[in-house]
């Protein structure tokens, strides 16, 4: 693996709060350039928020309130224009949610075509075909491209969704809990490709779940988080092996 | 506080909402502006009498009082929402109580028909078929045999009368009304039906409870539907007979002041201060229709909060 | 049987005979329609839709300027009332707590309260007076208020409709607010905009009473600009009914089964749309 300078992301105090509560307090972690970090929590914990407060979707949440840093590549993403900044970062939700509107293929080049990246159908065509390898998807959709999305399964779905955000060729990779709807084949493919883009591409992926197992598996970097505040972060072995924190010890257990 | 990034997006829809804004803002000062010599030189009595003289010769020679069309809307509009509720609660209790899927849809399908068909159709429908069946089948042997009676004391002599456009005017507004009393009855929680039906209801029982547990919304749907009979204009100025008339005869002749305005503001222009004293009369109507779709959305709105969402 | 049963049993036939009385009459007017209508039409053939009207007691004629008039005032009044009616419901969905949003919400809706006829005198005294002529223009406008309520109301619900996802996933693309809005949620929510503006079309086009003040009434000349003078299918039947010749209300029958058709077949149309969309 190729080592690269500096970090991909970097959380400094932040705090959000909506509607007066505070959902997330004081976090701070640094995550270097193509890792994944995995943020594990029980639900209710403020994981989706937090990720929600990188990429600044945080916005859409009337009476939500952000303080702190977040830099992104070295962009200060509370600084900038949101939505220059969003284009620095992908996003995959829980739930598989394809643009119902759109076949397969528009689904994936709606971001590069609106965004206005490609030059001409034929780069856009090469560009979704791209994506969707990437996202392990391609083989299976190749020869129904103008389908609509509900005819593909709720794994296919998620990764038509991955194959969307990559098309926009992200540094910052995030993914909310997406194996949670989803069969246990399409969450072992999901995994695999999210693998494999580590070791092809110049990106950095944060993960959000709420399986332990998985964020053992699959990461370099475990953020604990437990009601908004974040109670260990460290690379994945030494938190796996040595929990230092008692609720670290007994999430990893299962038991909260 | 629209954030700085989204405010461009914010100016360029603005325009939008400024025309919907502007349009109220004309619709008052016009209505005022041009309301307002009738008013100033009639006051009061434009509404407390009944009185058509216009003249060509100058504003000294003109009177104007505006009653007999405004009882006539009153009197329509009232006949038009005491026909139309009993028809109306019938078809929602119907439609949600009794009748099997099929027929249901069919009813729902009809009753939208109803409500979109464009008034001309039910005018000319009135005029020319719906008079001479009233006429024949129910006026004249009213009259006939009843004619000591005030309400039927007139002899019924084109048809066209306040009966025929509270009749017709019911017709039209049931598909309103049902849509209102429908809307309230689907928000009573499942609970209190199980509830009104476990005590071992009748279906006629149980749909006296539903009803009370409605009751704002028959209030609400009544005046809605008072405010849109009166607010009918071709149609009613098609079956109403068109005379400044005040009569308790339900077989009389009559105006509107929709109707009114609909016969006489072409030619309004031509007489000094006619044009004003019609806007003087559309002001009238305004006012009642906002005052009752007022009362209207405060009863749906309890009905809402009393249900829940 | 006791007292209480045979009560319910007449309670349920009084149910049944009015809720039948309710929607009886609508029948009766669509068999009059096309029973009286049909009538005219085969007798004055296929001319009736391209002849000018007849004079008193002399014939058919046909009821093109009429006709070419409604089509030209749906299609006029719908490209100054959709998009006005789209951006305000836009504008009110986009920015729920402002101030001006609510308001624009609350005022689209009461457009629905002031009579048809009022819009038509509105529209009298602030174009037609100016400009000292009648127009299509002033009709399309009267009309274009007219569907200002439907047409926002089926927007803002469609829109409102769109799961909160679709919108956040829109915005991970890092795509301004209008794309969101306009290449995302419009997509999205495309049936229920569509029923929207079909509902609104449907109600213009058979519209009277904002005509009557805007229109001028020319029934012999198909109407070439907006600024000239025309007329309606609504209005001719409006005028023909009042008027003593026989031959007068039989034009006035065959405009009504066009006029009729016309409804249906956007009526039947919108119902196609109605069903959710597939999420």
């Amino acid at each position: 693996m190729i080592e690269e300078k500096g970090y991909a992301l970097q959380i400094e105090g932040l705090n959000v709060w909506i509607r007066g509560k505070h959902i997330i307090k004081g976090v701070g972690l640094e995550v270097p350039k193509r890792r994944i970090l995995a943020v594990m929590g029980p639900s209710g914990s403020g994981k989706s928020t937090l990720l929600r407060a990188i990429n600044r979707l945080i916005d859409l949440i009337p009476e939500s309130r952000v303080e702190g840093k977040v830099l992104v590549y070295g962009t200060d993403v509370y600084r900038e224009d949101p939505y220059r900044v969003r284009r620095l970062m992908g996003m995959v939700f829980q739930t598989p949610n394809p643009f119902p509107n759109m076949s397969i293929y528009e689904n994936v080049a709606i971001g590069p075509k609106l965004n206005r990246l490609v030059k001409n159908k034929e780069e856009l065509d090469e560009l979704v075909k791209w994506a969707l390898e990437k996202a392990m998807l391609w083989d299976e959709v190749k020869d129904r491209l103008d389908d609509p999305p509900h005819r593909l399964s709720g794994g296919q779905q998620q990764r038509l969704c991955l194959a969307r955000a990559l098309a926009l060729k992200p540094k910052l990779l995030l993914l909310d809990e997406p194996t949670g709807n989803v069969d246990p084949v399409n969450a072992v493919k999901i995994e695999e490709a999210l693998r494999s883009l580590l070791r092809d591409l110049e990106i950095t992926i944060v993960l959000v779940t709420h399986t332990p197992h998985q964020a053992v598996r699959i990461s370099d970097y475990i953020a604990f988080i437990y009601m908004g505040e974040l109670v260990e972060f460290g690379l994945t072995d030494a938190i796996a092996l040595n929990p230092k924190h008692e609720l670290t010890v007994k999430f990893l257990r299962g038991e909260v | 506080m629209i954030p700085k990034v989204d405010r461009g997006f914010f100016l360029s829809l603005l325009p939008f909402a400024a025309i919907i804004f502007a349009l109220f803002a004309l619709l008052a000062y016009v209505l005022a502006h041009e309301s307002w010599p009738a008013l100033e030189r009639f006051g009061i009595s434009l509404f407390t009498e009944n009185v058509w003289r216009p003249s060509e010769r100058g504003v000294e020679f003109v009177k104007y009082g505006l009653l007999a069309p405004l009882y006539g809307t009153l009197v329509t509009s009232l006949i038009a929402a005491a026909i139309a509720l009993p028809l109306s609660v019938s078809t929602v209790f119907f439609m949600e109580e009794m009748a099997p899927h099929r027929i249901r849809e069919l009813f729902s399908s009809v009753i939208d028909l109803m409500a979109g068909l464009p008034t001309i159709i039910y005018g000319l429908w009135g005029l020319e078929v719906m008079i001479p069946l009233l006429r024949g089948w129910v006026m004249s042997p009213l009259h006939e045999h009843l004619g000591f009676l005030p309400l039927f004391a007139c002899d019924p002599l084109s048809g066209a009368s306040f009966l025929a456009a509270g009749l017709l005017l019911a017709v039209m507004i049931i598909p309103f009304m049902h849509g209102v009393i429908k809307e309230a009855y689907r928000q009573v929680p499942r609970t209190y039906k199980e509830a009104a039906l476990s005590l071992g209801a009748t279906r006629y029982e149980y749909f006296r409870i539903m009803v009370s547990l409605i009751r704002p919304a028959v209030i609400a749907a009544v005046l809605l539907g008072l405010g849109r009979a009166a607010s009918e204009t071709v149609a009613v100025a098609l079956v109403v007979g068109n005379a400044f008339n005040i009569s308790p005869c339900l077989f009389a002749p009559g105006y509107t002041i929709s109707s009114l305005i609909a016969n006489q503001f072409t030619e309004a222009s031509f007489f000094p201060l006619m044009e004003n004293v019609m806007f003087a009369g559309s002001l009238v109507l305004l006012a009642l229709g906002m005052l009752f779709s007022g009362i209207g959305v405060v009863m749906m709105r309890r009905v809402r909060e009393l249900y829940g969402r | 049987m006791d007292a209480r049963e045979i009560k319910e049993k007449i309670f349920l036939a009084v149910v049944v005979i009015l809720s039948l009385a309710a929607v009886l009459p609508v029948f009766h007017v669509f068999l009059s329609v096309i029973w009286n209508g049909l009538g005219v039409i085969m007798k004055a053939g296929p001319r009736f839709l391209l002849d000018v009207p007849p004079a008193p007691n002399a014939g058919l004629g046909g009821i093109a300027p009429s006709l070419a008039g409604t089509l030209l005032l749906a299609v006029l009044s719908s490209l100054l009332g959709i998009p006005l009616s789209l951006f305000a419901a836009v504008f009110a969905v986009e920015f729920p707590d402002n101030p001006l949003a609510k308001g624009v919400r609350v005022l689209s809706k009461a457009l629905l309260e002031i009579p048809s006829v009022v819009v038509g005198m509105l529209v009298y005294a602030i174009l037609v007076v100016p400009m000292g002529r009648f127009s299509m223009l002033a009709g399309a406008l009267a009309l274009a208020i007219m569907m200002i309520p439907y047409v926002t109301t089926y927007v803002e619900q469609a829109l409102e409709g769109v799961p909160f996802t679709y919108r956040e996933a829109g915005f991970a693309l890092g795509l301004s607010r209008p794309k969101v809005v306009f290449d995302i949620m419009v997509g999205i929510a495309r049936r229920g905009i569509l029923t929207g503006m079909l509902i609104g079309f449907a109600k213009v086009l058979g519209e009277t009473a904002p005509l009557l003040f805007t229109l001028g009434r020319d029934r012999y000349n198909i109407p070439l600009g907006p600024l000239d003078y025309g007329d309606s299918i609504s209005l001719l039947i409006f005028d023909y009914a009042q008027t003593p010749y026989a031959n007068m209300h039989q034009v006035a029958w065959g405009a009504a089964l066009v006029l009729t058709l016309m409804f249906l077949a956007v009526f039947l149309i919108s119902r196609r749309f109605t069903e959710e969309v597939f999420l």
